[in-house]
């Protein structure tokens, strides 16, 4: 007698959070925030060749220059357009770090609401320069999240950037990477892949990431 | 010459398990990292164990293997050894607090045949890193135990499916706990019921994803009742594995899940008077 298939479940997909803190402060402005910007295509795109990682990876962004802003709010890749980026302003880099650790408090409270299970988050920072404001708070609450394993933290200079400064609010075991020339597609290429392989950890596994081509880590 | 005529009454379980390589590993060359077996006893005990090797973990798939033996192993002793004292109802003789200390002590004598392994092997103990998850059944109920993730459903003849255990989990979703772990005994979790069963499913977590209603941690009735009726329906499931196994290698359930997945089900055949 012919018995049906077990019917599956609709759950939703395991969440791959990361923040994108961009600056937009004016020295970015033309080449560098061009390129960025095509780089946010690549990232979308790239992402979306893995079915699973489209659904999995929620992308947000946050900008600081003239002020700081939620310039994408967490979306899945999916359904992410890339925002049009301006350059102008100063370099608010601590405010937004703080920003970005208070949206991921919120995102992950939003996750737990919603029975959504997620990976560990991670922020990535672009930068040309060095912060503006006072940056020893924002740093320490980043140190804390990150011993506490909170979410995994990875800063990016451009050519120029003050890479003392950013030593100092990374962390020892992941110190700020040089960004070849503007390369950001390369780097976003490296991002896509890390998110997939992320978005696919089984339990356990240690995840390989794929090996930095687009920078140099900063010694 | 024709065996001699048994008094003894035949098992009234029935079952089949069968643990399955996932895409995941497939891709990356590595073997299934599953392991799942059961063994029908006399006094109408059925013993499960089904173990999930950590990804992590350079000889996952030997841990749950030696987690799987070990675990039925130690059960089988312990039945022996409990009959040839009398208590042939030492299972339905078991509550809360003394199921808890059972499956303690299990866990112990399994920590203790890993460290072996380890030392056999000459690795570290977290290479046989896996989750455990453990049943022994009988007419009148069953005892359980879970360390980790995976999930183990009954079913009672009403429409309840019932999930025993909330899999453990960390903060993230591909963190949970391991026998070998320092602090596995504080996560172990531990049931035990006087109310008869009628089907069990226990998995490993590649079927969570397809099987559990995440948002409240409930089973899926619509998942379970098709498992269930095929076992109702065939008498001897392991000379009839095909549905299982076209189940556990189909496209549907491969593009929901790359993990190895592992079923291991049994019915009780209540006895017509």
């Amino acid at each position: 007698m012919p018995v049906g298939l077990p019917e599956f479940v609709d759950n939703p997909e395991n969440r791959c959070p990361v923040v994108l803190l961009v600056d937009t402060s004016r020295s970015m402005s033309g080449a560098p925030l061009l390129e960025l910007q095509r780089g946010l295509d690549v990232f979308k795109a790239e992402v979306q060749q893995d079915a699973q990682a489209s659904l999995s990876v929620e992308v947000a962004i946050i900008t600081f220059g003239r002020s700081v802003s939620l310039a994408q709010d967490f979306t899945t890749v999916d359904d992410f357009t890339p925002p049009t980026l301006q350059a102008d302003g100063l370099t608010p880099m601590a405010e937004a770090i703080e920003k970005a650790l208070d949206l991921l408090d919120q995102r992950k409270a939003s996750y737990r609401e919603n029975g959504v299970q997620y990976y560990r988050p991670w922020i990535f920072l672009i930068t040309d320069g060095a912060p503006t404001d006072r940056w020893q708070q924002a740093a320490e609450r980043l140190h804390q999240a990150e011993y506490d394993n909170k979410l995994l933290f990875f800063a990016v200079g451009v050519e120029g950037a003050d890479f003392d400064t950013l030593k100092q609010i990374a962390t020892p075991q992941r110190p700020p990477v040089l960004l070849n020339g503007l390369d950001f597609s390369s780097l976003f290429m490296w991002l896509s892949s890390s998110m997939r392989r992320v978005s696919q950890n089984k339990v356990g596994d240690v995840i390989a990431l794929p090996p930095v081509g687009w920078g140099q880590i900063s010694t | 010459m024709n065996p001699p005529i048994s008094a003894t009454p035949i098992n009234p379980w029935k079952a089949i398990a069968r643990s399955v390589i996932g895409v995941s590993h497939q891709h990356q060359g590595q073997p299934c990292q599953d392991a799942s077996a059961y063994r029908l006893l006399d006094q109408g005990i059925l013993l499960g164990a089904i173990a999930d090797g950590a990804g992590s973990a350079s000889q996952a798939e030997i841990g749950a293997q030696v987690a799987v033996q070990s675990s039925l192993d130690f059960l089988q002793r312990w039945h022996d050894f409990a009959l040839r004292r009398g208590e042939n109802q030492w299972v339905q003789r078991l509550d809360q607090g003394k199921t808890q200390r059972f499956f303690e002590h299990l866990l112990q004598r399994l920590q203790h045949d890993l460290r072996q392994q380890a030392q056999t092997r000459n690795c570290d103990l977290s290479a046989l890193a896996s989750t455990l998850l453990v049943f022994v059944a009988h007419p009148q109920g069953l005892i359980a135990m879970q360390l980790g993730d995976g999930f183990l459903v009954v079913h009672r003849g009403d429409d309840h499916y019932q999930l025993l255990f909330t899999p453990d989990k960390g903060e993230f979703a591909n963190e949970t706990v391991f026998i070998t772990s320092d602090n596995a005994a504080r996560f172990l979790q531990v049931y035990q019921s006087s109310d008869p069963v009628s089907f069990i499913c226990a998995a490993t977590d590649g079927l969570e994803t397809v099987a559990i209603k995440k948002r409240d941690w409930t089973a899926f009735p619509p998942f379970f009742q098709p498992l269930e009726i095929y076992l109702r329906e065939t008498p001897d499931p392991e000379q009839a594995p095909d549905y299982l196994d076209n189940f556990l290698h189909s496209d549907r359930l491969n593009q929901r899940t790359q993990d190895d997945k592992t079923l291991l089900l049994a019915y009780y055949n209540v006895p017509k008077d």
